[in-house]
């Protein structure tokens, strides 16, 4: 029985690595530009069936590829999208509920292209590396393991650009006092589009991590939006390290939960803990204020 | 304050006489047309919904994604008050919108004091809890019919009339009777003291707290009231029917609505009724399109709100800021409306 | 007598006390002048004082203790305030902006549109009633936050920093608009500033404030003078 729980543990582990993927980028934007986007779970699905075409026009292509493609194909898709849906819009008093629905819009656009594209069934890829590894006497899947180590690196990698890289603590700064960095000569709106360009890339990366566990339909991007709003809203929006807590603490929940009580369960708890912790901590566990 | 308060009913009240006038005249030419006639009367109970979530999100700026819950849970008490415990009709639909006012207030409870994007998650929260709740046994057990739905809820009937489902005259008449009472009771609040205090807390929240204004109270009556019309016309809409079933909780609905508030013009009443008017029937009329319709919207949607952020009332009625395609809009109205200028003589024809 | 008592007030933010174990009258009528380096804790105090954190200690205003009250009642007890970067009601014309306070600022009056006429002309704004606020320039808005605040019939009056960025012409009629509304409307006054010069010219006595605590109080000639203060401002 222990054996089987720390099998879960372990699953859980890395679902909070993916989830952590998954939601520093929504955290970052939102932070840095104050934008909720809702088209945060399109983008996941379509950095997954990217990676499907690109399977499916080569088989033999090899993952690193397939993300040296995709990274940079997302990362400027946020880019423009930034500048044609987001941007337009910050000059007016009610910019953030309009964003908030042209990002809707936007997500209705893009799971229905993906729908048009690829039909309505379920595909799946293939996972990183085939078979499970032996780790302190425990079969754990391979492709977790991958993905817990690519998360990781990610994370440290976010950790040194907001740390240390120019661009990463200007994004700090604008998060912190948007007014004070542009008096300190910080073009902010360049910064929004790149913040936003980095969350659509790290979105696109949790897809193609999760999607062979989890397969792929056009309307799956939706749970991944509203489980990645939990974390990022249990943690704190706009805080990294509130985010990356929460993503870990949710990830063992779910696995938890979901081998013990059932699969439809997990999301029960998250709501239940998101909302219990709310109402002590209305920011969330590290949350910033406004 | 005389003076602002009639521009605004210029600007508000035309429009719903305007609206009113039209909607009045529409079955003399349309009576005939069964399809046309339900179309018009699932435009009018949606566009209740759309104005009375526009009247929480744009007007009082509650970020509340929590609208359908309201529309179900009105839907459902009526139409199992009235089938199991044999209420009449009208009084279940009125103890229909009271309970749902009730669970407004309740859930707006939580939301007192979060921010923005919480408040959003907890209403999104409550609408998606809604299903499972509805299909579990618990719900079952209360009648609510579970994923089969409820069905053979009772028609409306008043002093012995009974409204057919065949001839849809009657019931046109009595929903554009009824959206137009919301529409009132809107339009009342959103010139009182209670719509000032809205708006201030939406504009800032801490400058209207310090001079007076009771957050709570006011975020608690947005929700209530908002709750009430949802729920009395989503009762309305289970008589109508007859049947009810977890579909009105559906994302695809639920997106539908929000464009109508946002082809309207958000927190620019009663836009969000023209956009339901101008959504349902662009639905109907892309059905053709199959799967291709929704892509569309998506992108009508992202277009709409970069190019006319203020929708269709900020079209009709600019103030102040303006996008680009209202600029264009401004161009083309002060050419075509060009007096002769006063230089040298030479005038620009 | 003093109108505003305010008693071992700490205010914390995490680990950082933002005002800490502060104390310090204000006699009725008076103007009572706040200064301080920056990020020193002043607007704090003003949010701890008028309900928008929630600090320990007291502070007995007008003779009962009003720490804990909600912003709304604390205004209806009589305290108003203006803000450091002017918060309006943007998309409404200075006349509603005004009349919220109007309306809200005072339970169970009737005289609420010769309060809305009496601020906004008292200010000097008469004529811009229907400029929508969102379309005023700097000391124009200024002067409509003032207008909102007076509208509530206030006692006590809290200025945040309330001639930051404005015309030395614009700076002197604010003077003289503060000096008028402490002489002719009887309010006390609160004002936070950090151009000394204006606060030795209007205020009666002065506090000094860094790191949330109360270096010295005392009459602005005084003040100046103080070692500590001289320090705060031109060492360490």
């Amino acid at each position: 029985m222990t054996r089987e729980v720390a099998e879960v543990l372990i699953s859980g582990i890395a679902l909070g690595s993916i989830y952590a993927i998954m939601s520093v980028g929504m955290t970052l934007v939102y932070g840095v530009s104050r934008v909720f986007n809702f088209a945060y779970g399109s983008f996941y699905i379509w950095g997954a069936y990217l990676a499907y075409l690109l399977f499916s026009a080569s088989p033999d292509m090899s993952y690193p590829a397939v993300f040296a493609i995709v990274i940079p194909v997302m990362f400027l898709f946020g880019l423009g999208v930034e500048k044609a849906v987001c941007a337009p819009l910050r000059r007016r008093a009610d910019w953030q509920m309009l964003t908030v629905m042209s990002t809707l819009g936007l997500a209705l656009f893009l799971d229905n292209a993906a729908l048009i594209a690829f039909g309505p069934h379920k595909k799946a890829l293939p996972p990183l590396l085939e078979g499970s590894t032996n780790i302190a006497g425990f079969m754990v899947s391979t492709h977790e393991m991958v993905t817990l180590a690519i998360a990781v690196s990610i994370m440290v990698g976010i950790a040194l650009f907001l740390g240390r890289v120019r661009l990463g603590m200007k994004m700090r700064a604008v998060a912190q006092d948007g007014v004070g960095a542009r008096i300190v000569g910080i073009q902010t709106n360049r910064v929004f589009g790149y913040a936003f360009a980095l969350s659509t890339a790290l979105a696109a990366i949790a897809g193609i991590l999760l999607a062979p566990k989890y397969f792929m339909y056009p309307l799956g991007g939706w749970t991944i939006l509203i489980k990645a709003w939990i974390v990022v809203a249990f943690g704190g929006l706009g805080s990294v390290k509130g985010t990356i807590y929460s993503a870990f603490i949710l990830g063992i929940v779910e696995a938890l939960v979901g081998w013990y009580f059932g699969l439809q369960w997990p999301i029960v708890f998250w709501f239940a803990i998101m909302l219990a912790t709310l109402a002590i901590r209305p920011r969330g566990l590290f949350g910033t204020g406004e | 304050m005389k003076m602002r308060l009639t521009k605004k009913l210029d600007r508000e009240g035309i429009t719903l006489l305007v609206m009113l006038a039209v909607l009045l005249l529409l079955p003399a030419y349309f009576h005939g047309n069964q399809y046309i006639m339900h179309i018009l009367i699932m435009c009018l109970i949606y566009s209740v919904v759309a104005v009375g979530w526009d009247f929480m999100l744009g007007y009082a700026g509650i970020f509340t994604f929590g609208q359908f819950g309201f529309f179900a849970i009105g839907a459902y008490a009526s139409g199992m008050l009235t089938l199991y415990a044999g209420i009449p009709v009208p009084l279940g639909i009125l103890l229909g919108g009271l309970i749902t006012a009730g669970a407004g207030v309740l859930l707006g409870l939580p939301c007192l004091r979060l921010k923005g994007a919480y408040i959003a998650l907890v209403t999104f929260a409550f609408h998606l809890i809604l299903v499972p709740l509805i299909n579990s046994d618990l719900g079952r057990a209360m009648g609510t019919g579970a994923t089969r739905g409820l069905l053979s809820i009772p028609t409306l009937a008043v002093g012995g009339y009974s409204f057919s489902v065949v001839d849809k005259i009657p019931w046109y008449y009595v929903l554009l009777g009824i959206a137009f009472l919301s529409f009132f009771i809107i339009y009342r609040i959103t010139h009182s003291s209670i719509g000032l205090a809205f708006v201030s807390l939406r504009d800032s929240d801490k400058l209207a707290k310090s001079l007076g204004v009771d957050e709570f109270k006011h975020k608690l009556m947005v929700f209530g009231i908002s709750a009430f019309l949802t729920g009395m016309i989503g009762a309305f809409y289970a008589h109508y029917v007859g049947i009810v079933s977890t579909r009105i909780l559906g994302l695809d609905i639920f997106l539908m609505v929000m464009v109508m508030l946002v082809i309207g013009g958000m927190g620019k009443f009663p836009g969000a009724a023209i956009g339901a008017f101008i959504v349902t029937f662009l639905n109907e009329a892309l059905r053709p399109t199959a799967e291709y319709r929704l892509f569309i919207f998506g992108a009508i949607v992202v277009a709409v709100i970069v190019l006319l952020p203020g929708g269709l009332m900020g079209v009709l009625f600019p103030t102040g800021r303006v996008g680009p395609g209202e600029r264009f809009g401004h161009f083309i109205r002060r050419t075509f409306a060009r007096k002769p200028r006063k230089n040298g003589g030479k005038e620009l024809l | 007598m003093s109108i505003l008592q305010v008693n071992k007030v700490t205010q914390l933010f995490g680990q950082l006390a933002a005002v800490n174990n502060l104390s310090f009258e204000v006699e009725k009528g008076e103007i009572f002048g706040i200064a301080g380096p920056n990020g020193a804790g002043k607007s704090t105090l003003f949010d701890v004082i008028t309900g928008f954190y929630r600090g320990s200690g007291d502070i007995i205003f007008d003779g009962s203790n009003i720490i804990g009250l909600r912003p709304h009642q604390i205004c209806h007890r009589g305290i108003a305030r203006t803000f450091q970067i002017p918060e309006l009601f943007l998309t409404l014309p200075v006349f509603d902006n005004v009349r919220v306070g109007a309306h809200f600022g005072v339970r169970g009056a009737h005289d609420e549109r010769e309060r809305i006429n009496e601020a906004i002309n008292f200010v000097g704004l008469q004529g811009k009633e229907n400029i929508i606020a969102a379309n005023l320039n700097l000391f124009d808005k200024k002067l409509t936050l003032l207008a909102v605040a007076l509208a509530t019939k206030p006692k006590l009056l809290l200025l945040d920093e309330p001639i930051g960025g404005l015309s030395p012409t614009e700076l002197r009629e604010s003077i003289n608009l503060i000096q008028r509304i402490n002489k002719e409307l009887g309010l006390t006054i609160i004002v936070i500033e950090h151009l000394m010069k204006v606060l030795t010219e209007i205020s009666q006595r002065l506090m000094i404030i860094h790191n949330g605590e109360k270096i010295c109080i005392s009459s602005p000639q005084e003040v100046v003078k103080d070692k500590r203060v001289i320090e705060i401002y031109l060492g360490g």
